[in-house]
């Protein structure tokens, strides 16, 4: 033990925990049918929910845990106003259905609780889409879309910082 | 006793009052920028930009919270914006010959190109260059000369 330097092992692993600090590798990817994704939010557990439209038109909400599974999943024939709120908690987002325009609360258990005002729509921004917030990252990593080179569908995918 | 103290104790919630409401000047940032597209708060007094540079090259910059410069990199083409930044660094997008990539940039001012093989790397399929002007203790805002010049990215704070 004595014939190497302390110095040198802790030079060494410094360098080797600095190594391993800075990196970027992809963990799980997320669509079978999604013609385009409009909004991510990072529910801050790993995982994140995201409205998109499908190959065949419908919008879609999804809620993705923290190893990419589909925790919650809605779609509508009908255009929405995209998401609200993501947490690990619940998600919240706006249904653009006919008048009156409704917000759906959904916990982790999935269960829908919907959220109306009497003579009043509600909707996250009334210039929909072109203002949706996003949270594309939490403290461990980030996401991103991969848009094929040639043709299929998108894919939404988890990066992390290692 | 009783008066100085009502006096003492009215004096203090002028003086609080007065720090709250106002604004300072930290600091301003110019260096080559001729446009600013894109400023995001990072959540520690600084921000991540997308500029367009005066000689015509677009540009992901990283400012510490003095306003200093930690972090350079000219894009090869254009860019989508910054998709998020903080303490572990900042990820933006970089749209050249394909495939689209992401630039993760970590606080040290390293950086590593990530790509997919068959896929372009992209943000949200929304409006890009997202801002995001303000953290808990300031905001930060743009001074464009009302002639010629260059404009500065200014760092106000909330005291």
């Amino acid at each position: 033990m004595n014939a190497i330097p302390r110095f040198v092992l802790v030079a060494v692993a410094t360098a080797l925990v600095s190594a391993a600090a800075f990196a970027v590798t992809e963990e799980w990817s997320y669509g079978e049918d999604l013609a385009a994704v409009y909004q991510i939010l990072a529910d801050g557990a790993g995982g994140c929910a995201m409205y998109g439209i499908t190959t065949n038109g419908q919008s879609i909400v999804v809620w993705l845990d923290k190893k990419g599974v589909a925790q919650y999943t809605k779609r509508f024939a009908n255009s929405m106003y995209g998401l609200a709120a993501a947490s690990k908690k619940e998600i919240v987002y706006s249904n653009a259905s006919a008048p009156p325009m409704v917000f759906t609360h959904v916990d982790k258990k999935g269960i829908e609780t919907t959220v109306t005002v009497a003579s009043y729509n509600l909707v996250t921004s009334i210039l929909g889409p072109a203002a949706l917030s996003q949270n594309q990252a939490d403290s461990k990593g980030f996401f991103a879309l991969k848009l094929p080179m040639v043709s299929g569908p998108i894919q939404m995918a988890r990066f992390s910082y290692k | 006793m009783t008066t100085y103290i009502v006096r003492g104790v009215a004096l203090g919630l002028v003086l609080v009052a007065l720090r709250v409401s106002a604004v300072s000047t930290a600091w301003s940032y110019q260096a080559d920028v001729a446009t600013f597209y894109q400023v995001i708060a990072d959540g520690a007094g600084g921000c991540g930009i997308i500029s367009i540079a005066t000689n015509g090259s677009m540009c992901a910059l990283r400012l510490n919270s003095k306003g200093e410069e930690i972090y350079r990199y000219q894009l090869a083409g254009t860019s989508y914006g910054i998709l998020t930044i903080g303490k572990k660094g900042m990820v933006f997008g970089e749209v050249g010959v394909p495939p689209y990539r992401l630039i993760y940039a970590d606080a040290k001012g390293q950086s590593i190109i990530v790509s997919s093989p068959g896929h372009n790397l992209f943000s949200t399929l929304s409006p890009i260059f997202r801002c995001q002007l303000y953290d808990k203790k300031g905001f930060f805002a743009m001074e464009l000369p009302t002639g010629p010049g260059q404009p500065k990215l200014v760092r106000y704070l909330n005291k």
